[in-house]
C-alpha cells in the first residue's frame, strides 16, 4: 500500500511541473528543453531552508515556488527579449540548466554532488493540496484574458504584435508563472524523497516533461496532466516486465504520436470530450 | 504635392484648406536598406486625416516594405514617421499600434484556433487592465471580460460578421477572413485615444470583381462608422480609382507621383512605370490603364 501511495504521489508532483510546462509550451508556443531547472531550484530552495534552518513547510514550498518564478527571469530577459526563435530559444534554456546543475554540484551550501537529505516534510495533503490549487489557478489564469492572449502569440506572433501585445512582456509573464508551478513541484518532490541531487534536474528530466506535454496535447492543461500521470506510475506498474518497461514507454510515446500527432488532447480540455456528444 | 487633400475633393490641387488640420500620417525621407539593396529610398508622402490614401505600384516597388516601416516591424535607416505629431521612428510594433495604428496582412494572418469572437477581443485584451486577479476569477475580471466581449461583439455586428462570432476562424470562408481581419484591426483602435490610422494590405487579394466592390463599400463605410484614416495597398485598379481620395504611386522603392485618381489616372510617368508603354486603342484612344480602371478585369 505505501508503495502505490508513493507512486501516486510522485505523479501528483509530476502533474504541477507538467502543468506548468503546458503554459509555457502548449499556450504560449515556446518549447524549452530546461525547465527541470526551474523544478530543481524549487526543490533546492525550499530544501536548503529546511535542512540548514528549519523553516516550516509551508515557507519553504512558498520560497521554492517564488525562487523558480524569480530565477527564471534571468534566462528570461536576455533571452526573450532577443526575440529568439522558438527552437533557439529551447536551446538556451537547455545551457541554463546545465549551468545550474554545475553551480549545484559546486555549492557548499547544497552539499555539491553528494546531494542533500532533507526531511520528509510533505504529506499527501500537501501533495494533493497543492495539485488541486495549481490547477484551479492555472486554469483561471488561462481562462482570463492572459490566456487568450498567450493563445494568440502561440497562433501567430506577428500577428499578435500588431493586435498591441507586447511579445516579451507576455512571454515572460508565461515563463514566470510556468517555472514558478515547476518549483512549487520540485519543493514537494525533494520534501517526499527526502533526498536530492544535482542530477536529478537536468536535460533527461526537461525532455520527460517535454514529452507528456506534447503528448498530452498542445493547448490543452488536461491532456499532458493525464499523461504525466500515465507517464510516472506506468514504469512502476511495468516493474514486472523488468528491462522492457522502457521500451514498452518509448513504445507507448511512439504510438501516441502515429495515432494522435495532435496529442492525447490536443486544443481540448477533458469536460470538452462529454460536451461534444449532446 | 504636400499639402492636405480635402476627403473626396472633386479638384485636381488644393492648396489651402479651410480646415486648420494637417496630415495625420507624414513620413519624411524615409530610407530602408536590406544589404545593398535599398527597398525604400528617401520617401516622402502624407496621409490626409479621414481621407482614403492609396498606395500602388508594380511589384517589388517596397510598399508593404513602407507598411513595415510605418509599423515598426522594421527600422528604418533613416527618415521619419510621425503620426499627428507622433513620432512613431524608433517605437516597437506595439507602441506603434497603442498610438493608433493598425493594419491587416498581405496573406491573412488570423488566429486560426481562436473563435472569431476572440480575434477580435484580443487587442482589447491587450489593453485589459486586469493583472493579479486573473488567477483567482476576480469579479473584476468577470466584468473586465463582460465588457471586452461586448465591444467585439458590436465591432463584429458593424461589419457583418455578428452570425460567426463563435466558429473558429479558420473555419470561414476567404472573405469573411478578410473581414475579420479588418474588424481586429478595429478593435486596435477602439482603446486609443486621438485619431486612427488602419493600413490595409492588398485586402481585395484573390478577389473577384463582385467581392472586390463589396469590400470597397465596406472599407468606404468603415472609414466613416470608426472614423479612421485608411491607407491601403491595392492591386485592383478599379478599386483604388473608385474609393481613394488621394493616391501615392510608388516604382522601385523611390515616389514616383501623388495625387487624387484623376491626376494619377492620367499621369504619364505612372502609366509608364505601372503597366508598359501607354497603348493608342481603337477610337476611344483610351491607354491601358485607362481600360483596367474602367474595366476592372485587372488580375
Amino acid at each position: 500500500m505505501d508503495y502505490e501511495l508513493n507512486v501516486v504521489m510522485l505523479a501528483c508532483v509530476n502533474m504541477i511541473a507538467v502543468l506548468g510546462l503546458a503554459v509555457f509550451t502548449g499556450f504560449t508556443g515556446l518549447f524549452s528543453l530546461g525547465h527541470a531547472a526551474f523544478v530543481g531550484i524549487g526543490a533546492y530552495t525550499s530544501g536548503v531552508l529546511t535542512y540548514h534552518w528549519d523553516v516550516p513547510f509551508f515557507f519553504a514550498l512558498t520560497a521554492g515556488t517564488a525562487a523558480a518564478g524569480l530565477s527564471s527571469l534571468v534566462i528570461g530577459i536576455p533571452t526573450l527579449r532577443a526575440k529568439l526563435r522558438s527552437d533557439y530559444f529551447a536551446i538556451a534554456i537547455l545551457g541554463f540548466g546545465e549551468a545550474l546543475r554545475v553551480c549545484l554540484e559546486n555549492l557548499s551550501v547544497t552539499n555539491g554532488a553528494r546531494g542533500l537529505s532533507v526531511s520528509e516534510l510533505s504529506g499527501p495533503g500537501w501533495i494533493v493540496g497543492t495539485l488541486i490549487l495549481s490547477l484551479l489557478v492555472t486554469r483561471n489564469f488561462l481562462k482570463s484574458r492572459f490566456g487568450a492572449l498567450f493563445v494568440a502569440i502561440r497562433e501567430d506572433p506577428t500577428a499578435a504584435e500588431m493586435a498591441g501585445i507586447d511579445l516579451f512582456r507576455m512571454r515572460l509573464l508565461s515563463l514566470a508563472v510556468s517555472a514558478a508551478l515547476c518549483g512549487a513541484s520540485g519543493a514537494l518532490l525533494a520534501h517526499r524523497l527526502a533526498f536530492i541531487q544535482p542530477v536529478m534536474f537536468t536535460l533527461t528530466q526537461s525532455t520527460q516533461l517535454l514529452a507528456s506535454v506534447i503528448a498530452g496535447g498542445i493547448g490543452s492543461i488536461s491532456g499532458p496532466v493525464i499523461v504525466a500521470f500515465v507517464f510516472t506510475a506506468l514504469p512502476e506498474m511495468l516493474r514486472s516486465l523488468d528491462m522492457w518497461r522502457l521500451p514498452a514507454y518509448g513504445l507507448l510515446l511512439v504510438l501516441i504520436m502515429i495515432f494522435r500527432p495532435q496529442g492525447l488532447l490536443g486544443y481540448r480540455e477533458l469536460p470538452d470530450l462529454f460536451r461534444r456528444r449532446q | 504635392m504636400t499639402a492636405p487633400e480635402h476627403p473626396r475633393s472633386p479638384g485636381a490641387s488644393l492648396p489651402l484648406q479651410s480646415e486648420a488640420s494637417s496630415p495625420l500620417l507624414q513620413v519624411r525621407g524615409l530610407t530602408r536598406s536590406f544589404g545593398g539593396i535599398r527597398a525604400v529610398e528617401s520617401l516622402s508622402f502624407d496621409a490626409a486625416r479621414g481621407g482614403i490614401t492609396g498606395l500602388i505600384g508594380p511589384n517589388g516597388a517596397g510598399k508593404t516594405t513602407v507598411f513595415n516601416l510605418i509599423t515598426g516591424v522594421y527600422r528604418p535607416t533613416a527618415g521619419t514617421i510621425s503620426l499627428n505629431g507622433v513620432d512613431l521612428t524608433a517605437k516597437r510594433p506595439h507602441e506603434v499600434v497603442r498610438a493608433g495604428v493598425s493594419r491587416t496582412f498581405q496573406n491573412i494572418r488570423l488566429f486560426n484556433r481562436m473563435s472569431c469572437l476572440e480575434n477580435v477581443m484580443v487587442p482589447l485584451f491587450a489593453r485589459g487592465r486586469s493583472s493579479l486577479g486573473a488567477f483567482f476569477r476576480t469579479p473584476f475580471v468577470r466584468e473586465e471580460e463582460r465588457r471586452t466581449r461586448e465591444k467585439a461583439l458590436a465591432v463584429m455586428e458593424e461589419m457583418g460578421l455578428a452570425d460567426a462570432a463563435h466558429r473558429p476562424a479558420s473555419t470561414l470562408p476567404y472573405g469573411l477572413q478578410r473581414k475579420l481581419e479588418i474588424a481586429r484591426a478595429l478593435a486596435c483602435g477602439l482603446l486609443v485615444q486621438g485619431p486612427r490610422l488602419l493600413l490595409l494590405d492588398e485586402p481585395a487579394a484573390g478577389m473577384n470583381d463582385a467581392e472586390t466592390r463589396e469590400l470597397g463599400e465596406v472599407i468606404v463605410k468603415v472609414q466613416k462608422d470608426f472614423d479612421v484614416t485608411v491607407m491601403l495597398i491595392e492591386h485592383h485598379i478599379s478599386l483604388v480609382m473608385d474609393i481613394c481620395t488621394h493616391i501615392a504611386v510608388m516604382d522601385r522603392g523611390a515616389l514616383l507621383a501623388e495625387g487624387p485618381p484623376q491626376a494619377i489616372r492620367s499621369d504619364e510617368r505612372v502609366v509608364a512605370a505601372y503597366l508598359g508603354r501607354p497603348r493608342g486603342r481603337g477610337a476611344g484612344g483610351k491607354t491601358e490603364f485607362e481600360r483596367k480602371g474602367n474595366d476592372a478585369h485587372d488580375r
